[in-house]
């Protein structure tokens, strides 16, 4: 017998009994009956008269067109800046929702099942801007007279082809200018001569476009781009609800969504360096089956698959990269490429009560599935430096686009992938939860999760690592290549690990009123080392051929040519020693896995006036954080060797100190489990809920967030991970939210303007809502200008200067720091500046958003809103981060400290929409 | 062409509505802001509606007859927030006086009806506490039946008649589709999507002119404990539709609160007057109502405006 007969069941039963109503509610009961048995509400089989209401009336939907134009909109910040006074926008967002029961016209007419649809394209045109430094025509000739450094000063460009040892120089000495270790002569008059030129530098310069700005300093910010972007989507979600009787329910749904990114060209040559255009695919499908077993007992499993495929490049003209900085690079990394993800969640869970105990039990297993093919370097990577330019040994000599001009790179790679990876993971996991009210006005929850994580895999086992175990026949020192279930490694490198995850909450109810509840919470959790896309770790399956200069200051790596030289070995070439001499991918084979945990604690108020007060504090923090190979580095030379100052540059001198001498380096990929940080933070809520139309919600943080690893720029002493704590580089220690709608009180039912008449079409739904954020600037993270170190710090902190303020009186676009605070760190010294500076920060953010709205009721059902949306109405110019390099002392930065422009600029949404 | 004009004069005739009635009075819960000591009569109220004085025609007290709708919305699944709601509502209706009756309705997946008005405790009981958790949330898509159920029982009847709905729902679990989700992930300059509560709030609207012409109060408890946006918005709709009608939403905020907001719900439920108020014969179509005591002892609490359309 179905739930709903036993109801009535027990109610006919009781029925007998029961006392007999008053007249008067006799009538309403009645009265109750009539109504209940017309609209068919009645499972008793009363149903008389049954309103035979057309399903096709019960389904509802909207009708939806977004209009963007900048016509409408401000000009940013940062084009009128530069003179300009377009972005182009051309913005169409376009759909339907239709959602209603399934039926068949004269012959299914309820049958329990719900449908719904969604579609939604997107036609767009916008302006993409930026903002760099290309080199000037004259220095593209080899004419580097009027080039200058960043305080003014003309940069001394010096022969190559001159250079010889210093008979004089004593090597009990820091290499100085009054103590050379290699002489070499500077061009004449600072010119290249035009017969010195490299011919394929000089015909690549042919695909390399003007400068077209001159926002300086000097000769610097004179590329302004203002590329157009095409988007385009399309895309739908089908749902369907399906009751199977009373007590199991069935939800699926269906998604899919095509786009096409048509990037902006940053210039429209072959050598373009901007993003590849892309093509979107996602797919998704879910089920979930709900059964209840009683009143007490619920059940719930589903299963979840989703697909997202991105692909780049295809067709694209092939180009090598050329990297000069600080000019903008030609040509760009990972110019093709298909990665899909791949996700499959089945879960079940269980809840139930016992006593005063709500218990729910769950498991879920997941799988998931990356598809890469990534090859980041495939037409090769040239890497210029002024080492080979300067006087080696001084900076502030030489420049990267001169050792270019002369075709000598200081690094080159080239990538050779054979075939996509296919790399899979799963997690599995069980969970239990006591929900338990020892007594009135105190609740309790403890819970407890174990998770299985295990290690990525590749498909086909083409995948590899350096066991630093292993040893290496090249040079007999532990470290070589291993590759996925080969000699004694396991599939994944690492373990499957199982860890428990604690939880436990607590509500206490502190007045009898109810009003005010304390609420406190703790939580531990693992975080698995996910897949990113790419294929880090499969090499020796795939190459990436490394050319290195024995001496950045002497010799370059290789010549500048047309071609990289192919792998000596056929692939896969899976020797030990076949990644000896390259940035070797690294995979950790320790068990750690990202650790995390939170506590906090707060305090409810309700207050008359609809308000809820929340004042509380909350602590997070956590080890293992997954890091990348700037933030760690197990092959990094330790800084005592900054002792042999000039000597590092000597590559196999160099790279005899690292613990791995074999390797250049480590490629770690964001999953190296080192990182360390802890965040404090007080906040204070403000909820009202709506009165006279009014609601609003506010939201204060004040926060503060430490670790070891965060920044743009890495860290400096890999080997003492305390002194690189400081500041979070995204921390913002102050932020306030704020939200809010308002109907505005005109109209039908409201206190000013009611009219029955056709004013009210005028008059009544219009509503107001809007946002505002105000964000505090994150640290400001300052960088000296040279890194003199030999490779041994690869991110060199400034020095603080001793007594002087940082601050300044009124921080403004002009000066936003002193930075005659700091200075350049000694050649092969570290700086003694923490690697985010404590007090000074970068400027905060403002961003309002508004949106009003007219709703033009068209019946009980039909209806048509308009809408008008501002964001950044207030059209606000937010400041860009100031210049955070500082110079040496002979040749300050003088543009450090300063901001160049702001950004932003009012967009607005205009929306139709009819819902019916 | 005389054919195609008899055959549109017939589907206007047929179109044409039937003559609507006027409505002559109407009725509004009101709240004293404390007891006022003695059984109060219509003689002790004034009312002016749009300005004009009007006559207050009957005048029900707390302890005259109550029927309570009782419409469960308990679709989330948890258990945490539905027993507790559960164990709350029988002990309230077992304290109820004799002459208050409960009828028992379900909202998930479509208006039901479980048990009719009866002043049974232990049917309500039973049924209270077999009731699933299973369904889709249905308050938005069931409101304005309940409504117009309770309003035509108050026209045949001087009981005093309200709903009180009970909902664990969230606004993500209806089947009708009020999120706006992300239907293209790739398109990244959405800004569409910045404001999610838009869907919402427009349901509400249109559930609000239908309320505004509901003349039994609406009283929505709901135990869901949601701090996102989007059911920030929906908890204020529930909230803009229960006052609409004169009636008022509680919320609770942890598992903790459920046994109080529940018996606020009871007790402010229960303390209401109905006030029948005669209408003149030239009225807008949203009035304006005022409420006082004749001796202006106690602050009320009423509906101010009540949308009058004429019965068919």
């Amino acid at each position: 017998m179905t739930t709903l007969g036993m109801c009535f069941l027990v109610a006919y039963a009781c029925a007998q009994e029961q006392p007999k109503a008053p007249a008067e509610i006799q009538r309403a009961i009645d009265e109750f009956k009539i109504q209940t048995a017309n609209l068919g509400l009645r499972g008793d089989g009363a149903a008389q008269n049954t309103r035979k209401q057309s399903p096709i009336l019960e389904w509802h939907g909207r009708l939806y067109e977004n209009l963007r134009n900048d016509f409408l909109d401000a000009v940013p910040h940062e084009i009128s800046q530069r003179g300009e006074n377009k972005s182009l926008l051309r913005r169409n967002q376009f759909g339907f929702n239709a959602a209603g029961p399934f039926f068949v016209p004269g012959m299914v007419h309820k049958s329990g099942t719900y449908l719904s649809l969604s579609f939604e394209g997107v036609r767009e045109h916008l302006s993409r801007t930026h903002l760099s430094t290309i080199p000037t025509m004259a220095e593209r000739t080899g004419d580097y007279s009027h080039v200058v450094d960043d305080a003014g000063n003309q940069l001394p460009i010096f022969d190559p082809a001159t250079t010889r040892l210093n008979p004089a120089y004593d090597s009990s000495k820091p290499v100085s200018l009054g103590n050379l270790q290699y002489l070499r002569d500077p061009f004449p008059g600072n010119f290249i001569p035009a017969d010195r030129l490299n011919r394929l530098a000089v015909q690549a310069l042919e695909l390399y476009p003007q400068p077209n700005a001159a926002v300086g300093p000097f000769f610097r910010n004179n590329y302004f781009i203002n590329s157009p972007e095409g988007n385009t989507a399309n895309g739908m979600i089908g749902k369907v609800d399906h009751a199977l009787g009373e007590r199991q329910h069935v939800t699926s749904e269906i998604a899919f969504s095509n786009g096409l990114l048509d990037a902006a060209q940053w210039f429209p040559t072959t050598a373009n360096p901007g993003p590849s255009d892309q093509h979107f695919a996602t797919r998704r499908g879910s089920i979930e089956h709900v059964f209840t077993a009683s009143a007490q007992t619920v059940n719930t499993a589903s299963f979840e698959a989703t697909s997202a495929t991105s692909r780049t490049g295809q067709g694209q003209a092939a180009f090598p990269v050329y990297d000069f900085q600080p000019y903008l690079d030609m040509g760009r990394a990972y110019p093709m490429s298909t990665n899909a993800h791949n996700t499959y969640v089945w879960s079940d869970g269980l809840s139930t009560r016992w006593r005063k105990h709500s218990l729910h039990a769950s498991a879920q297993y997941t799988l998931y599935q990356v598809n890469s093919f990534w090859p980041a370097y495939p037409d090769g990577l040239f890497r210029f430096s002024p080492g080979l330019t300067s006087l080696p040994g001084i900076v502030n000599t030489g420049h990267a686009f001169a050792s270019f001009l002369l075709g000598l790179p200081e690094y080159a790679e080239q990538s050779f992938v054979t075939s996509p990876s296919y790399f899979r993971r799963t997690a599995a996991a069980v969970a239990l939860r006591d929900h338990y009210d020892p007594r009135k006005g105190l609740a309790l929850n403890i819970g407890i999760r174990i998770a299985r994580h295990t290690p990525r895999v590749e498909k086909f086992d083409r995948q590899s690592t350096i066991d630093l175990e292993l040893l290496n026949p090249a040079n007999g020192r532990e470290g070589a290549l291993a590759a996925a279930n080969l000699g004694g490694e396991s599939r994944g490198f690492r373990p499957a690990v199982v860890r428990a995850e604690p939880s436990a909450s607590i509500s206490w109810n502190v007045t009898a009123d109810s009003k005010t509840v304390l609420r406190a919470s703790y939580s531990r959790g693992y975080s698995a080392i996910p897949i990113y896309e790419g294929q880090w770790g499969t090499q020796g399956f795939n190459s990436r051929e490394t050319f290195i200069s024995p001496n950045v200051q002497l010799l370059p790596a290789v010549p500048l040519t047309a071609a990289l030289p192919p792998p000596a070995h056929p692939l896969p070439d899976l020797r030990l020693d076949a990644a000896n001499n390259t940035v070797a991918d690294l995979i950790d084979a320790t068990s750690r896995e990202p650790v995390y945990q939170s506590a906090s604690v707060s305090l409810e108020r309700e207050l008359p006036g609809s308000m809820v007060i929340s004042v509380g504090a909350a602590y997070s923090g956590g080890h293992n954080l997954l890091v990348s190979d700037s933030a760690a580095n197990p092959n990094a030379i330790a800084p005592a060797a900054l002792r042999f100052r000039d000597q590092l540059n000597d590559e196999v001198f160099n790279q005899s100190l690292r613990p791995y001498p074999q390797y250049k380096g480590f490629e770690l990929y964001s999953s190296y489990p080192l990182g360390r940080y802890q965040r404090d933070a007080g906040f204070l809520r403000v909820e009202k809920r709506v009165s006279k139309g009014l609601s609003l919600s506010a939201y204060y943080e004040v926060s503060k967030q430490m670790d070891d690893y965060s920044g743009p720029y890495g860290t400096q002493d890999f080997f003492n991970r305390q002194n690189e704590w400081s500041l979070t580089s995204y921390n913002q220690p102050q932020r306030l939210q704020l939200s809010y709608n308002y109907e505005l009180p005109l109209g039908s039912n409201k206190p000013f303007l009611t009219y029955s008449d056709w004013r009210r079409y005028i008059l009544d739904g219009w509503s107001v809502s809007g946002t505002a954020a105000v964000t505090a600037g994150t640290p400001v993270a300052l960088h000296p200008e040279f890194n003199n170190t030999g490779g041994v710090i690869s991110a060199l902190n400034v020095n603080v200067v001793p007594g002087v303020n940082p601050d300044v009186s009124n921080p403004g676009p002009s000066l936003w720091f002193n930075p005659a605070a700091f200075e350049q760190p000694a050649d092969f010294t570290m700086g003694n500046a923490s690697r985010t500076n404590s007090t000074l920060r970068n400027p905060g953010a403002q961003d309002y958003d508004l949106s009003v709205s007219k709703r033009v009721s068209l019946g009980a059902e039909r209806a048509v809103e308009f809408n008008a949306a501002g964001f950044n109405f207030l059209n606000h110019a937010n400041w860009n981060d100031p210049d955070p390099v500082i110079g040496s002392a002979s040749a300050p930065n003088v543009n450090a400290g300063h901001i160049i422009g702001s950004r932003g600029g009012r967009v607005i949404q205009m929306g139709l929409r009819f819902s019916f | 062409m005389r054919v195609v004009a008899a055959m549109v004069c017939l589907a206007l005739a047929a179109m044409a509505a039937p003559p609507r009635e006027r409505i002559t009075q109407v009725r509004i819960p009101v709240w004293l802001d404390a007891s006022p000591g003695r059984e109060l009569s219509a003689k002790d109220f004034t009312a002016t509606i749009d300005g004009a004085s009007t006559r207050v025609l009957q005048v029900q007290c707390p302890d005259y007859d109550l029927v309570i709708l009782l419409v469960l919305d308990l679709s989330s699944g948890d258990l945490t927030l539905a027993d507790p709601a559960k164990d709350t509502l029988t002990a309230e209706i077992r304290k109820l006086p004799p002459n208050a009756f409960v009828g028992l309705l379900r909202a998930q997946d479509g208006l039901l009806v479980l048990n009719d008005p009866t002043a049974d405790r232990d049917a309500i009981y039973t049924l209270i506490m077999q009731q699933t958790l299973n369904g889709k949330t249905g308050l938005l898509a069931t409101i304005d039946t309940a409504g117009q159920i309770a309003d035509a029982m108050l026209q045949k009847s001087t009981a005093r008649v309200a709903i009180l709905y009970i909902t664990d729902g969230d606004v993500r679990n209806y089947r009708e589709d009020f999120t706006n989700p992300v239907i293209n992930s790739s398109d990244s300059h959405d800004l569409s999507r910045r404001f999610p509560e838009t869907l919402v709030q427009e349901k509400i609207a249109k559930l609000a002119a239908v309320l505004a012409a509901v003349q039994a109060p609406i009283f929505i408890v709901d135990l869901g404990q949601h701090g996102d946006r989007l059911n920030e918005a929906y908890q204020n709709g529930m909230k803009q539709l229960a006052e609409t009608t004169g009636g008022a939403a509680f919320f609770s905020r942890s598992t903790t609160e459920i046994p109080e907001v529940i018996h606020r719900s009871f007790e402010t439920v229960t303390s209401h007057y109905s006030l029948t108020l005669g209408l003149p014969e030239h009225v807008s179509s949203r009035p304006l109502i005022r409420v006082a005591l004749a001796d202006g002892g106690h602050a009320l609490t009423y509906r101010t405006r009540i949308l009058l359309r004429r019965r068919r």
